[in-house]
C-alpha cells in the first residue's frame, strides 16, 4: 500500500520532548510505536498531552527533541513543508467536530485532500471525474448515498453525517494512517459504535490511531494505550495552556 | 490554481461582505479614475480658452494679470490701450486681423464686452471652434446686445428682451444706465469658456453708455442724463480699449511682434502669447485640482483599508476552516496564500468594476457631463493610466493580504490540528 518505503512501524517515537514556546513541557514520550495496520486506542482526559502528541505524529508540530519517525519519514529532522507533504500524501484527520469546510460541497470537501497532494489524487482517480465517482461511492458506503446530498453544501449537514463525511476524506486515496481525534463525542451512542465499525472496516489496511477519552469504545481496538502511561511530564497542571503559558514567552 | 479557487469560494461563501468590499474598491477605483478625467478635460479646456490667438495686447502688466481681465473677464486692468495705440498695431501688415476687446460695464454681475463683429468671426476657443449662435446674430446696432449662453440662461432672456447695463460690476453700487436700454439680437451656443457668461455689444454701445460719464474712464460721479434719442450714433468715437486680440499671418512672426508691443514707446503696453500665460495660470488654478486628486487617493486608501478589515475580521471564525485545511495536507505558507489570493481577487474584481464603471458611464453620459461641466472630456475607453492605476490597487491589495496572511499564518503554527473555540 505504500510502495516508497517498507518500515515494519507506522509510528515509532523515541524519547519525544515537546516543549511549548516558553519552555513548559508539554509532552514527554519515552517510547511509543503503533504496528502498520494497527487500530490503537489511545485513551486519556483533556489535557493529558493528547493533542500535541497527535500534532506531532501528523506533523503539524516538530518534536523538540527525540525523535519522531512516521511512515519512515524523520520528523524530526524534516522541514515543515515536507512534513505536511506526507501528511497530505499518506494520512488522514477526523477530528471532534468541525471538520468541513462550509463553502464546499460534500464531494469537494472529501475530495480536498487531493488538492494538496498530486500522488494522493492518483490513487483515488486518473481524472477529475473518475475521483468524483470515488468519493460518491465512498460517501454512499458511509451511508450518505443519495446523489442531491453530495452536491449540497457541507454547512447543511447533520453532526453524524458530518461526521461520516470527515470519515470519508480522511479514508480517500488509502492513506497509511488515519488519525481520529474524539471524532464520536459529538455523536450519540448507537451512531458512535455504526461510525467506528464503519470508520475500522473502511480503512482496511491502514493504521488507526483512535483518540478518546471513553474507555468503553476501546473494545473496537486491537490495543489500548493510556495517554498517563506514555507521557511523563512532571508538571501536570501546565497542559491545561494557554493563557498564563504564552504569555511570559510573548514578552 | 488550486488556493485561488479555495479563496474565491471562501469569499464568496461571505458573500455580503465580500460585495460591499468589492464595492467600496470599485466606488474608490471609479472616483479616482473619474477625477483624473474630468482633471485631463478641465486642463486641456482651460488651455484651450482662447486659441488661434496668437497675441493679446493690454496695458502693461503680468501675463497671467491681463489673460484674467482680457480672457477670463476677471479683476480689473490698470489701464486702457487708446486706439491710436490699437490702430498702430493693428495697421502692421504682418497682422492677419484683431478684435478689440472693451470692458468695464456689467448687467446682473454679467461682464459687458463691448467688440467688433470680427469678435465672431476670429474668436476661437477649444481645438479652433469658432463661436455660433443658438439664436439671432451679430450686433449691428448700438444698443443691440448678444449673450454668452449661461447668460441667456440664467437671465431668462430671449431675443428682443431689453435690459440696462451698470458701471463696474455690482448693479447695486454704481448709478445704473436706466435710459440706455439694450436689446437681445443674439444669443451663442455654450463653449465651456467665459464667453459664455459675457454680454457682447459694440464698441459703440460701450461709448453710448459713457456719454456723460467723462469719457469713459471709471467715474465715481454722476453726470447730467443725456436721452437716448438725442445720442448721434455716427459720431460715436471710441477712444481707448482694454486690451485686443491679434491674430498675425505668420507665426514666426510671433515673438517680433511681442518684442514690439513691449518696447512700444507711445505707450506701455504689454503682449502675451495666451498657451503660455494659459499654463502659467494653470499652475495656481491647478492647485485645487490636485487636491481633488488628493481626496481620490484617500478614498482608494479608505476602501482598500476597508479590505483589509473584512479580511482580518474574517480569521477568527476561519481558524477552523484553516484547521480543516491544514489536516488535510495545506502547509503553513498555503495558508499564507490563500489569504493573500483572496485580497487580491477582491482588489483585482473591485478596480475591474469600477474602471469598467467610469469607462461605461462617460461613454453614456458623455453628452450630459460634457454639458454640466462646460468643457468635452477626452479620452474615452481604457487609458494606459486606467490600467496602470487598477494594476496598482491590485498590487496593494496583493501586498495588503500579507497581513491577514501572517497572522494566519502563525496563528496555523500555534493552532495545529485542534481549534478550542
Amino acid at each position: 500500500m505504500r510502495p516508497e518505503k517498507t518500515t515494519a512501524l507506522c509510528v515509532d517515537i523515541q524519547n519525544l520532548e515537546y516543549a511549548w514556546t516558553n519552555g513548559e513541557r508539554a509532552l514527554s514520550v519515552r517510547h511509543f510505536t503503533i504496528q502498520q495496520g494497527e487500530r490503537l486506542f489511545l485513551q486519556g482526559p483533556s489535557g493529558s498531552g493528547k493533542s500535541t502528541l497527535l500534532g506531532v505524529i501528523a506533523g503539524v508540530f516538530a518534536p523538540t527533541s527525540g525523535e519522531a519517525t512516521v511512515l519512515g519519514n524523520p520528523f524530526h529532522a524534516m522541514p515543515a513543508a515536507a512534513r505536511d507533504r506526507v501528511r497530505a500524501d499518506a494520512m488522514g484527520v477526523v477530528f471532534q467536530q468541525f471538520n468541513l469546510v462550509p463553502y464546499l460541497n460534500l464531494v469537494e470537501n472529501v475530495l480536498l485532500p487531493c488538492r494538496f497532494s498530486r500522488r494522493r489524487a492518483e490513487r483515488v482517480g486518473p481524472s477529475e471525474s473518475a475521483r468524483i465517482n470515488k468519493a460518491q461511492e465512498l460517501l454512499s458506503r458511509l451511508g450518505l448515498d443519495d446523489e442531491a446530498q453530495a452536491n449540497r453544501p457541507a454547512a447543511e449537514l447533520s453532526v453524524g453525517q458530518q461526521q461520516r463525511v470527515a470519515a470519508a476524506r480522511a479514508l480517500i486515496g488509502s492513506p497509511s494512517l488515519i488519525i481520529a481525534d474524539e471524532p464520536t463525542s459529538a455523536l450519540d451512542a448507537e451512531t458512535r459504535d455504526t461510525f467506528i465499525e464503519t470508520l475500522l472496516s473502511e480503512a482496511r489496511n491502514a493504521a488507526v490511531l483512535f483518540v478518546s477519552h471513553d474507555a468503553s469504545l476501546s473494545r473496537h481496538f486491537d490495543r489500548l494505550v493510556a495517554m498517563e502511561n506514555i507521557n511523563f511530564t512532571q508538571d501536570q497542571h501546565v497542559l491545561s495552556i494557554p493563557e498564563d503559558a504564552l504569555s511570559p514567552a510573548e514578552a | 490554481m488550486n488556493l485561488a479557487v479555495l479563496a474565491w469560494k471562501s469569499a464568496r461563501a461571505r458573500a455580503a461582505t465580500t460585495l460591499l468590499t468589492i464595492l467600496s474598491i470599485a466606488i474608490s477605483t471609479a472616483l479616482l479614475l473619474g477625477v483624473e478625467k474630468i482633471r485631463d478635460g478641465a486642463r486641456s479646456s482651460f488651455e484651450q480658452t482662447v486659441s488661434g490667438t496668437d497675441l493679446i495686447v493690454g496695458a502693461r502688466s503680468g501675463p497671467i494679470n491681463l489673460l484674467l481681465y482680457s480672457v477670463f473677464r476677471i479683476g480689473d486692468p490698470t489701464a486702457n490701450v487708446s486706439w491710436e495705440s490699437y490702430q498702430a498695431f493693428a495697421q502692421r501688415p504682418d497682422v492677419a486681423w484683431t478684435v478689440p476687446l472693451s470692458l468695464g460695464d456689467s448687467h446682473n454681475g454679467f461682464r459687458v464686452l463691448g467688440t467688433t463683429t470680427d469678435y465672431f468671426e476670429y474668436y476661437r476657443y477649444g481645438q479652433k471652434r469658432q463661436l455660433s449662435f443658438v439664436e439671432g446674430e451679430p450686433f449691428a446696432d448700438v444698443f443691440d446686445a448678444v449673450l454668452g449662453a449661461e447668460t441667456a440662461r440664467e437671465l431668462g432672456y430671449v431675443l428682443g428682451d431689453e435690459f440696462d447695463i451698470s458701471h463696474g460690476l455690482k448693479s447695486a453700487a454704481f448709478a445704473e444706465h436706466k435710459d440706455r436700454p439694450f436689446r437681445v439680437v443674439g444669443v451663442l451656443d455654450r463653449t465651456g469658456t467665459p464667453v459664455d457668461r459675457t454680454i457682447h455689444v459694440s464698441l459703440e454701445g460701450i461709448e453710448a453708455v459713457h456719454i456723460g460719464w467723462n469719457n469713459g474712464a471709471p467715474p465715481t460721479r454722476r453726470s447730467a442724463q443725456i436721452d437716448v434719442s438725442d445720442i448721434d450714433k455716427s459720431a460715436l468715437q471710441t477712444e481707448s480699449i482694454t486690451a485686443f486680440l491679434t491674430g498675425l499671418k505668420s507665426k514666426s512672426a510671433v515673438l517680433r511682434f511681442q518684442r514690439d508691443v513691449n518696447t512700444y514707446r507711445a505707450e506701455a503696453l504689454s503682449a502675451v502669447i495666451p498657451g503660455v500665460a494659459l499654463s502659467q495660470l494653470w499652475r495656481v488654478v491647478g492647485a485645487a485640482e490636485q487636491a481633488l486628486r488628493g481626496v481620490a487617493f484617500f478614498v482608494i486608501a479608505a476602501g482598500l483599508t476597508g479590505l483589509l478589515t473584512t479580511i482580518l475580521t474574517s480569521l477568527n471564525e476561519r481558524r477552523r476552516e484553516i484547521a480543516v485545511l491544514r489536516s488535510v495536507g495545506a502547509k503553513s505558507r498555503d495558508v499564507f496564500f490563500l489569504l493573500v489570493c483572496e485580497a487580491t481577487i477582491l482588489a483585482a474584481i473591485g478596480a475591474t468594476i469600477g474602471a469598467a464603471a467610469v469607462n461605461l458611464g462617460l461613454v453614456l453620459f458623455a453628452h450630459q457631463i460634457e454639458a454640466a461641466a462646460g468643457f468635452p472630456l477626452g479620452g474615452f475607453g481604457l487609458s494606459l493610466y486606467d490600467i496602470y492605476i487598477a494594476m496598482g490597487i491590485v498590487f496593494i491589495g496583493f501586498a495588503l493580504g500579507f497581513l491577514p496572511g501572517w497572522l494566519a499564518y502563525r496563528q496555523s503554527l500555534s493552532d495545529g490540528l485542534t481549534v478550542r473555540i
